[in-house]
């Protein structure tokens, strides 16, 4: 990297920045104002709004080349004839600038007096007063009055949707929503109808936006012109108290600044210039907050003493807790315990969770509810590099190539979406999709690979990849440990021919080989996958095949991982790094071993079992079994996250003691024994790791709600009442021993952890050796091909991620009703029009839903999204998502159902 | 009866359109040879020695323009023709088409050569419809005969030509705005730089040339620099097609060497005014540039002389402007079209336009204020140099150039209520029972 | 030593057929000054719309912080004032307010007046907070703007 910079006077102020520095960064860096409307760090420069306009000059030189010296004896500038826009103009070595000289100012003033012509200045009506950049500006360079008193061309406003209004009287052309639309979101949803004084910004059919409705057009307009409906006219900016935190819906971390008025969030939006979302957010994280000040919140502990939950005081329902555990735990031993849950928590309370399982002397803890079959609580540190420094979500956008394999991002990880595709449009970053249905990442418009894989053909387009990787040559960087393994996979997978996989996963040898090449060859690369694999039935078998292409294709080498996993939640990798996985301790430390084991037995005052306890699949098992009699299940809900609802529902049935840590009175909640009312993301403070694995402190934007109590509060309340010894008076308590403790993540503290933490890497050796091994494939094989009905296909959508987003009025709004998506012709070859109610049978139940068509879909399957409150995908059958197959009728009764 | 030198020599040859006639004529003679012995560089230089430049109103040097294209890149080039002739008062190009597209087509061969593109696009304004099934049929001629297409002329150079329809915007006759539209994207400029040619067309190297600045290529590379030199002057060589429109007696394309003055094409080639009317003004190269007084009449048409008088040549479209046209009349005529042209991308552009079309509508309208005239000057002032592409000095330049000229024209609208020379607008107005509705914002 | 006297009583003598001083309120008022500043007013347009928009400004304003609004989206069928917004929720607190008149100055919609009312006392502290139905003139008084 070179250091060269070149030199630059703006307004007599000289600094140095790097050559293609854009002259509005330069000016930032030489703490000088440069105004701008059009220009957006995020968006190539369009120069359209014209205020950034200054004085540009070189020095005047000799024939020789020797500088000019003016009477003073300082250099002659030679002053461009025009002024110039700073935000299109990069720096040259040399360069003057001026910005306050008579004809920069002058250029401004004109500008913005044009900016104004056809303002309609109803800034007292207007939502963004307060906040307008328009405004800001007319006040800093304009004039005081008018010139212009014609008549002002006029737009009828329009509401584009249920969350963008659009008022284009007020609108100065900036294209900003336009390009950010096209280019971040990949939406192309708004587009500039006319020309000239009649340009106008909408949707191209002047009809709602069918779009991800993210309001991010909103938060890029300096002006009123796109404001939010579900604020509107709510407060104005000097009403509310800002809140830098990090968002709850998923597991990229964006930082998002809510506003909070008395005790409501009446806002939600992006931060800028922290975060590592800077002004993006979502659907779920701009209007998704609404569930915190919902009415069905639980104000207070409930306890089902006889027949039914009745409302009981904290104390008491500390003391029952304290007293059943005790009893049960005496009677049954501690292995009769489980605790199931936690990936919405913070560090520090998932911390507590597992604390309090291993010192009750139970090693039944699981936060992964979801996963359909054991797997190791380090699997997924071993496939995304073992604790090498992992790959950002800034390099992922300037990657070159980036497989992402079985996820739908659009559900799961909007932000990371938006960073490929914005790395698309501007880095020239290449797209490979590996996912049944054609999923947004794999349209068209991104120009990349979409490999269509036939549901159940993982595990063999994983071994087809590799094995095209090896087939190009010897794998480099990897270590010696690693590189053993390669004899034996390299015999493995010579068993999967181009013809097999091709037959298994039903995408042709070409397509897999040419990914294998680009994968393999570009220099900056990366792997995305998500839940899709880990809540496979043979989660195992992939994510070691992911590792082993990430090992052949230098996507995992010695010093670096380029292997992301996007959780389903915020704290799904916090989960993991904090030990609710049965089999390993806090910072993924083996408990079989007893040197690792010394540290926390010493702190906790406990002897910790050295035996790996059950995996959440197993626990269901197990308490559907009867053999676990208590468990406590945290920020779950277990009914719909177990992969069977029959099961689920028969262990929650015949356990004896069942505590639920909730919001809201979910399913699961109506069937314990003990609720505890929970706090929401703003109304606590903690810790949460994102997807890069960031290090990231929530705020507390508003005092809990009366009579809710956050987990670590609850949690330390029973541990004490079973007689440890906690004394927490806060989180950041709980996170020193954190840092004390937990391997990757010593030496971190809360001071530094506001937006844009430190990200936790394994200091030297990997913290889990990597491995390269063959994988078989334990489902692919004729049977499982030729099974008939339909492959069901679930997923997350982004309008509903969970049972939170059932208490956002809006989000089910967005969503517009659950439906079974079948591809066209599928739904004509079943005899069936859209809006038809159709059954969909499992092995175990089935379920009624209107049909509806989505070209996604391929043929053979039926997408039926798992979060919609109506929707319970787990009553079909074990395993539900990942490779089940489901028979489709239309309904008996005709009458439609749903929406 | 010749019209020209040059372009005009044979244009009224009856069936000049078909390949036969314009064979007859010596077209494509020279096509074979110049791709024979002479290289891509070669032609280069001598258009470069031929100092030809740009017809379509900027006057950049053609060879030099063709020397910006990168040699060693893998990308394809292409070479576009600007036939987006949308500039009021110019109407050479439409002539040139009609009836002597085969010498577009041998230019666009020569200098797709030249640049070394094998893909030529002829960008057509929306309303040359007819214009294109001219060219269409030239150009499939020309295919059949073996001048176009993957063996030109016998070589082993491929060039194929295509003709797109604009959708109807005066902007598109910008270069960049030609391109983004050519692309199918909404026609408004890019950035510069980089420049077309180095990244034009899908951001490959693409040069845009006007039709008659292609159509003087072909012969400059048969008989030499020194051969096209002999006409114009030292710095503005070769001729320059005028296209006259106003009360002359004989109005249209009229194509003369560069450097001969205004009095001689209006007087001499024009013949003169018709009877009753005498010259107030003339707008020298299209709607965009200032207009020059009648006083300023023995000015010299080539770059340099018109420069010097405080205006430019522009596409060489000469607008004349007789003693009973109101300046403020014509001017607001000409500021309405910039209104409804400016494409909206820039502010300065988009509402300066709107508000001196407002300002002069008011003037026009007899409700002029004192502080109109510097305002409007003011606001010209606010355009000329900040807007995002020449659209807006287009529009800036003839406002403050009549006010220069005539500004007690102006002050007679403000102190009299109306307007000195042409009562047309005010006997209109009274025709219309309610004056236009005025919007107004809440 | 009667000269002093002389003069004390001169006072008294001519200041007894002065006009007095006191006003025997509340059986007498007087008139308020014309820029006096005394309880707010809500103005309404001629055509009986409240004036004021919702806009905040006053409340901003306030260096008491005394002003509390939250505006609301107009019904298009039946508005309650000109334009989208109008205030639903305006009240001022009289306990905090120091009449200073900047709300006055900063209303963009010349909705809020200082009037001349100073008769502002009561038993509870609540009823000091008046609210926009307080403040609000009635349709009667539709176009009324103070002269200032």
């Amino acid at each position: 990297m070179s250091a060269k910079t070149v030199k630059v006077t703006i307004n007599g102020r000289a600094i140095a920045v790097p050559p293609g520095t854009l002259l509005t960064d330069a000016a930032r860096a030489a703490e000088v104002h440069i105004p701008v409307f059009c220009s957006h760090p995020r968006l190539p420069p369009l120069g359209a709004c014209r205020i950034c306009v200054v004085e540009v000059g070189m020095p005047r030189r000799d024939r020789d080349g020797s500088p000019v010296l003016g009477a003073d004896g300082s250099p002659e500038i030679a002053w461009m004839p025009k002024p110039q826009t700073a935000c299109t103009t990069t720096v040259a070595d040399g360069m003057v600038v001026a910005t306050e000289s008579p004809g920069a100012v002058r250029a401004r003033k004109g500008v913005m007096e044009f900016l104004l012509v056809n303002h309609p200045l109803d800034c007292p009506v207007c939502d963004e007063g307060g906040e307008c950049q328009l405004q800001d500006l007319a006040f800093a360079f304009g004039h005081d009055f008018s010139r212009m008193d014609e008549a002002k061309r006029t737009f009828v406003s329009e509401d584009l949707g249920p969350v963008v209004k659009k008022e284009a009287n007020r609108c100065i052309v900036c294209m900003r929503c336009v390009r950010y639309c096209d280019e971040i979101m990949g939406e192309d949803a708004l587009t500039a109808h006319q020309r000239g004084v009649r340009t106008e910004i909408s949707s191209f059919d002047r009809q709602p936006l069918e779009c991800e409705q993210c309001g991010n057009c909103i938060e890029v307009c300096p002006v009123g012109a796109l404001t939010a409906l579900p604020y509107r006219f709510k407060a104005r900016p000097w009403d509310l108290r800002q809140h830098v935190t990090i968002c709850p819906w998923c597991s990229n971390g964006c930082s998002v600044r809510l506003g909070v008025r008395g005790t409501e969030i009446l806002r939600a939006r992006g931060t800028e210039h922290r975060g590592v979302n800077q002004e993006y957010l979502c659907a779920r994280g701009r209007f998704g907050y609404s569930f915190v000040s919902a009415a069905e919140r639980l104000t207070g502990p409930l306890l089902r003493l006889g027949g039914a939950l009745a409302p009981a005081g904290f104390d008491e329902a500390v003391a029952f807790t304290a007293s059943r555990l005790r009893e049960i735990a005496a009677r049954h031993g501690p292995g009769s315990i489980a605790f199931l849950g936690g990936e919405k928590l913070t560090v520090e309370e998932q911390y507590l969770f597992q604390k309090l399982a291993r010192t009750l002397g139970t090693s039944h803890v699981d936060a992964r509810t979801r996963l359909t079959a054991p797997l190791p609580g380090d699997a997924i540190l071993k496939a995304t590099g073992g604790g090498r420094p992992a790959l950002s979500l800034e390099e992922l956008g300037s990657a070159g190539e980036v497989l992402v394999l079985g996820d739908d991002l659009q559900g799961e990880g909007p932000f990371a979406q938006a960073v490929l595709i914005r790395g698309q449009h501007q880095n020239g970053l290449h797209l490979t999709v590996a996912h049944p249905r054609r999923v947004k990442l794999a349209r068209p418009k991104f120009r990349g690979e979409w490999l269509a894989l036939r549901p159940g053909g993982e595990v063999a387009l994983l071994n087809a990849l590799a094995r095209a990787a090896l087939d190009l040559g010897e794998p480099q960087g990897m270590p010696p440990g690693v590189a053993a393994g390669l004899p034996a996979l390299r015999q493995a997978l010579a068993a999967w021919t181009p013809e097999k996989v091709e037959r298994v996963t039903g995408i042709e040898p070409a397509a897999v080989a040419a990914a294998a090449r680009r994968l393999r060859e570009t220099p900056r690369k990366a792997i995305v996958f998500g839940r899709a694999l880990v809540e496979h039935p043979q989660a195992a078998a992939l994510l070691q095949a992911v590792e082993n292409l990430a090992w052949l294709t230098g996507a995992l080498t010695a010093e670096r991982s380029f292997v992301m996993y996007v959780g389903p939640h915020s704290g799904t990798q916090g989960a993991l790094d904090m030990g609710l996985v049965p089999d390993r301790l806090p910072g993924y430390l083996d408990p079989a071993d007893a040197a690792a084991r010394a540290p926390f037995e010493k702190q906790w005052g406990v002897a910790l079992p050295s035996a790996p306890g059950m995996t959440a699949p197993e626990i269901l098992k197990a308490a559907a079994g009867g053999r676990v009699r208590a468990l406590w299940i945290a920020g779950d809900n277990w009914l719909r996250s177990a992969p069977d609802r029959a099961l689920a529902e028969q262990a929650l049935a015949g356990a004896e003691l069942v505590i639920v840590s909730e919001l809201f009175l979910t399913e699961t909640a109506r069937a314990a024994h003990v609720v505890f009312p929970a706090v929401s993301f703003a109304e606590k403070e903690g810790v949460v790791v994102n997807c890069e694995r960031r290090l990231q402190r929530t705020a507390r934007a508003l005092s809990p709600l009366r009579g809710a109590r956050t987990d670590r509060e609850t949690f330390q309340a029973v541990a004490r009442a079973l007689g440890a010894g906690w004394s927490y008076r806060g989180a950041e308590d709980v996170y020193r021993e954190i840092a004390r403790l937990v391997p990757g993540y010593r030496g971190t503290g809360w001071g530094t952890m506001l937006p844009l933490g430190p990200r936790w890497a394994s200091d030297g050796a990997a913290a889990v050796a990597g491995s390269l091994a063959p994988v078989a494939d334990a489902q692919a094989g004729p049977g499982v091909l030729a099974g008939d009905g339909l492959w069901l296909l679930s997923g997350g959508v982004l309008f509903q991620q969970g049972s939170l987003s059932h208490r956002v009025e809006l989000l089910q709004k967005l969503a517009k009703g659950a439906r079974a998506f079948f591809g066209a012709g599928e739904l004509q070859r079943l005899g069936l029009a859209e809006g038809d109610a159709v059954v969909l049978e499992g092995p175990a139940g089935s379920l009624t839903l209107p049909a509806a068509v989505d070209d996604s879909v391929p043929p053979g399957a039926v997408f039926v999204p798992y979060a919609y409150p109506e929707v319970q995908v787990n009553r079909l059958g074990a395993p539900a998502g990942a490779g089940l197959r489901v028979k489709a009728r239309r309904a008996e009764v005709t009458a439609r159902v749903g929406a | 009866m010749s019209r020209g030198p040059l372009l005009f020599k044979d244009i009224d040859t009856p069936g000049l359109a078909g390949l036969e006639v314009y064979r007859g004529l010596g077209g494509y003679e020279a096509l074979a040879e110049v791709l024979a012995k002479k290289s891509p560089d070669d032609c280069i230089e001598v258009v470069k020695a031929s100092g030809l430049r740009g017809r379509g109103g900027a006057g950049f040097p053609t060879g030099l323009k063709w020397s910006f294209v990168p040699k060693d890149t893998p990308k394809p080039k292409y070479l576009v023709c600007n036939a987006d002739e949308s500039e009021p008062g110019t109407f050479k190009d439409r002539e040139l088409i009609e009836k002597n597209p085969h010498l577009l087509i041998e230019g666009m061969i020569l200098a797709a050569r030249a640049i070394g593109a094998n893909v030529g696009y002829v960008y057509l304004r929306g309303e040359f419809a007819w214009i294109q099934r001219i060219l269409d049929r030239a150009i499939a001629e020309a295919t059949a005969a073996g001048l176009l297409g993957p063996s030109v002329a016998g070589t082993d150079f491929r060039l194929d030509l295509y003709t797109h329809l604009g959708a109807g915007a005066y902007i598109c006759g910008e270069e960049t705005a030609l391109l983004s539209s050519l692309e199918g994207y909404r026609g408004q400029p890019r950035l510069k730089p980089p420049f077309p040619a180095v990244e034009g067309l899908y951001r490959c190297p693409t040069i845009v040339n006007n039709v008659e600045t292609l159509m003087n290529v072909p012969g400059i590379l048969a008989n030499g620099a020194a051969w096209y030199r002999q006409w114009g002057t030292e710095k503005s060589p070769g001729t320059k097609i005028f296209s006259v429109s106003g009360p002359v007696k004989r109005p249209g394309n009229y194509e003369l060497p560069l450097g001969v003055p205004l009095s001689t094409l209006l007087n001499e080639h024009c013949g003169g005014m018709r009877d009753g009317f005498r010259v107030k003004a003339v707008i020298p190269g299209g709607s965009s540039v200032p207009p020059l007084p009648a006083s300023l009449l023995d000015t010299a048409l080539d770059f340099e002389s018109l420069n010097a008088a405080g205006t430019y040549l522009g596409s060489g479209g000469v607008i004349v402007l007789d003693d009973r046209t109101c300046i403020v009349d014509a001017l607001w005529n000409i500021t309405r079209f910039y209104r409804h042209e400016s494409c909206g991308k820039c502010t300065p552009c988009r509402e300066g336009t709107y508000w001196m079309a407002e300002v002069l509508e008011r003037l026009e309208r007899g409700e002029g204020r004192d502080s109109d005239i510097a305002l409007l000057d003011e606001v010209a002032d606010n355009i000329l140099g900040k807007s995002f592409c020449p659209l807006g000095d287009a529009a800036a330049m003839p406002v403050m150039g009549a006010i220069r000229h005539f500004r007690e024209e102006f002050e007679y609208h403000v102190t009299h209520r109306r307007c000195r020379v042409n009562r047309r607008r005010e006997e209109l107005d009274a025709l219309r029972s309610a004056p236009a509705a005025a919007e107004v914002t809440a | 030593m009667i000269k002093p006297l002389a003069t004390g009583l001169a006072v008294t003598f001519e200041n007894l057929f002065k006009k007095p001083f006191t006003v025997q309120y509340p059986e007498e008022r007087l008139e308020m000054f014309p820029r006096f500043r005394g309880l707010h007013i809500l103005a309404r347009h001629e055509d009986g719309l409240e004036r004021c928009v919702g806009c905040e400004l006053c409340a901003v304003a306030c260096p008491a912080d005394a002003i509390f609004v939250k505006a609301a989206e107009n019904d298009a069928d039946a508005p309650r004032s000109h334009g989208e917004r109008y205030a639903e929720r305006y009240e001022i607190n009289m306990l905090r307010c120091i009449f200073c008149g900047m709300c006055e100055e900063a209303c963009p919609e010349d909705a809020i007046f200082l009037e001349k009312d100073y008769e502002l006392s009561d038993y509870r502290r609540e009823a000091f907070i008046y609210t926009k139905d307080e403040l609000l003139v009635g349709p009667e008084k539709a176009g009324y703007l103070p002269q200032r």
